[in-house]
């Protein structure tokens, strides 16, 4: 399998080392993606009629991680996603993918996408491949190899002399996979590649993406699945109404909570309020504020302290409290005559 | 280059059907002169002109619907997230559209060469008029495809019509100059036209003008193409 890998050096030495410049080189090299103050605006034929998709947007993928991208509809992810891989342009701001500008044509060599609701050419499963592995510069054996690779990482080997026609919504996702990994890419940009996929296919794509990181590869995600993002990624950024409302790792984005739960045994249930019975330990929730309080009555009362940890919220709870739970953001965002 | 050849073919595969029916139709011209074999050489090329402005219709059709039926059904994105350019994919299109209209002129070249040459039509002359119908496919389906990258398919193909109307009412009232700008009305009126002689005049100049116009809509597309927002659909 050909491999981009190969082509692309990960971390140049700067022509200019020292200089500004080489630092802002050194830095784009280091980004799989990077968006800086990106702005697109869809207008409608009289222009009169605006929706601000992306406002501000910056963003940087740094290269070998499991990136997820997070939002409600209409937030302005797949947006995001199209101005990188050059199918549209943004109306102000800049943008770099593997070091070259956005829409790079030979960059793309590089790159595996799949869109949301990918549709693919009605043709044999693996002819279909070869098709997509030949638009990236493939060809012969080395092609036919890839696409044999790219169709038993998909989990379609079986089905590779059936044509895509016939294929259910999952089986043509598990397709698009496949056409995005035919390249062996070095960046993967994948837009709700499990949205139609039963759980073992998804579980089966999860262990792809991961054997992706171990290769080296970076994974750019954009997923509603919050649990799937929460078991791969190992940064996430949320986005909402066009800008990025967090982003960081899991760890910190979970953890930054101004409570921690205390478990405690050996004391009475009602000594804490909302406190819960486990296996006679009493489980309970403070503000870290009070923290070293309630350590104390513990001890008090003849008591033993068993842990103390930081309360973990769960992505689904960060991702509403940052959006509001929002849906539809991009209509809300829509500027009539000009108005801002 | 592979690539476009890529493009070219799977545009060709997708449009095997109406390519199939096409040349049913030529099938069904050439049984007409073998069941009837009597029948004189006005009745043969009475069909012959059929064909011709249907082939020219069909380069419109092509041309119009190509982009739009990618972007429509998304299948675009697959194919330009890969290593080509927009430049690449149009000129894919055109070449698979130069395939699938050549295999039409070809096969109206066989057909014409069977039944036309039995009543003493030059050889060279009909296939230099299927060289002429060809261009004249590929002017007509180039300008579609340049005027659908910006405008929904039945507006491309109006325009379409008018653009290459305007030149040729002017060149029938003898502006000479008018001939060679879109000259799709002068490469197919001997064929369309004339009466039946042994010998149909085309000027090789519309021929290499049509080759030109065809090279220069092909770049206008590509301008136009390659500033287009391609998925506008907001989520």
């Amino acid at each position: 399998m050909t491999s981009c890998a190969r082509n692309v050096n990960p971390s140049p030495e700067p022509i200019f080392t020292g200089s500004v410049l080489a630092i802002r080189i050194k830095g784009l090299m280091a980004f799989a993606l990077d968006y800086e103050g990106i702005v697109k605006e869809y207008r409608s034929w009289s222009g009169r009629r605006r929706i601000c998709a992306l406002t501000g947007f910056s963003l940087a993928v740094e290269r070998g991680e499991i990136f997820g991208f997070l939002g409600p509809n209409g937030a302005g992810k797949s947006t995001a996603i199209h101005l990188a891989m050059g199918f549209m342009k943004p109306s102000a701001g800049s943008g770099h993918m593997l070091g070259k500008p956005f829409g790079d044509a030979d960059t793309r060599k590089c790159v595996g996408f799949l869109a949301e609701n990918v549709a693919l050419y009605h043709r044999r499963a693996r002819t279909a491949i070869r098709f997509y592995g030949g638009l990236n510069g493939l060809h012969g054996r080395a092609l036919a190899q890839a696409a044999a690779d790219a169709l038993e990482a998909a989990g379609m080997q079986a089905e590779s002399e059936r044509n895509l026609g016939q294929f259910s919504r999952g089986m043509v996702q598990r397709m698009g996979l496949a056409q995005a990994l035919v390249n062996d890419p070095e960046l993967l940009i994948l837009d709700e590649p499990t949205s139609a996929l039963d759980p073992a296919a998804r579980v089966a794509v999860r262990e792809l993406l991961l054997r992706c990181r171990d290769q080296g590869k970076t994974v750019f995600l954009s997923s509603h699945l919050l649990s799937e993002v929460e078991l791969v990624c190992d940064r996430v950024a949320i986005l909402s109404r066009g800008q990025v409302v967090r982003t960081g790792t899991l760890r910190s984005l979970l953890e930054t909570t101004d409570r921690v739960e205390v478990v405690g045994q050996a004391i009475p249930q009602d000594l804490f309020a909302g406190a819960i019975v486990e296996d006679s330990r009493v489980r309970f929730t403070v503000a870290k504020s009070g923290q070293r309080q309630a350590l104390e009555r513990i001890w008090e009362r003849g008591g033993e302290v068993v842990s103390v940890n930081p309360v973990r919220r769960s992505l689904e709870e960060l991702f509403l409290e940052l959006t509001g739970g929002d849906s539809g953001n991009a209509r809300e965002r829509t500027l009539e005559d000009g108005a801002e | 280059m592979r690539p476009v050849l890529l493009i070219a073919g799977n545009f060709a595969r997708e449009q095997r059907w109406p390519l199939f029916f096409l040349l049913l139709w030529v099938l069904g011209w050439a049984l007409f002169g073998l069941l009837d074999p009597e029948r004189g050489p006005e009745d043969a090329l009475m069909i012959f002109r059929q064909l011709a402005v249907y082939s020219v219709t069909f380069g419109v059709f092509f041309g119009s619907s190509a982009i739009q039926a990618d972007q429509k059904s998304r299948r675009v994105l697959a194919v330009l997230s890969k290593g080509i350019s927009r430049g690449q994919y149009i000129m894919g299109l055109l070449a698979g559209m130069a395939l699938v209209l050549g295999i039409f002129c070809s096969c109206m070249g066989f057909t014409g060469t069977w039944l036309l040459g039995r009543f003493g039509l030059s050889l060279s002359s009909l296939w230099f008029g299927m060289l002429a119908l060809w261009t004249a496919c590929l002017l007509t389906a180039s300008l579609t495809l340049a005027l659908s990258t910006f405008l929904p398919p039945l507006f491309a193909a109006i325009a379409t019509g008018t653009l290459a109307g305007i030149p040729a009412l002017l060149a029938f009232r003898g502006d000479v100059v008018s001939k060679l700008v879109i000259p799709v009305y002068g490469l197919v009126e001997p064929l369309i036209g004339s009466e039946f002689a042994p010998r149909w005049h085309i000027s090789p100049l519309l021929v290499v003008a049509g080759w030109i116009e065809t090279a220069v809509f092909w770049m206008v597309a590509t301008w136009i193409f390659s500033r287009r927002d391609l998925a506008v659909t907001a989520e």
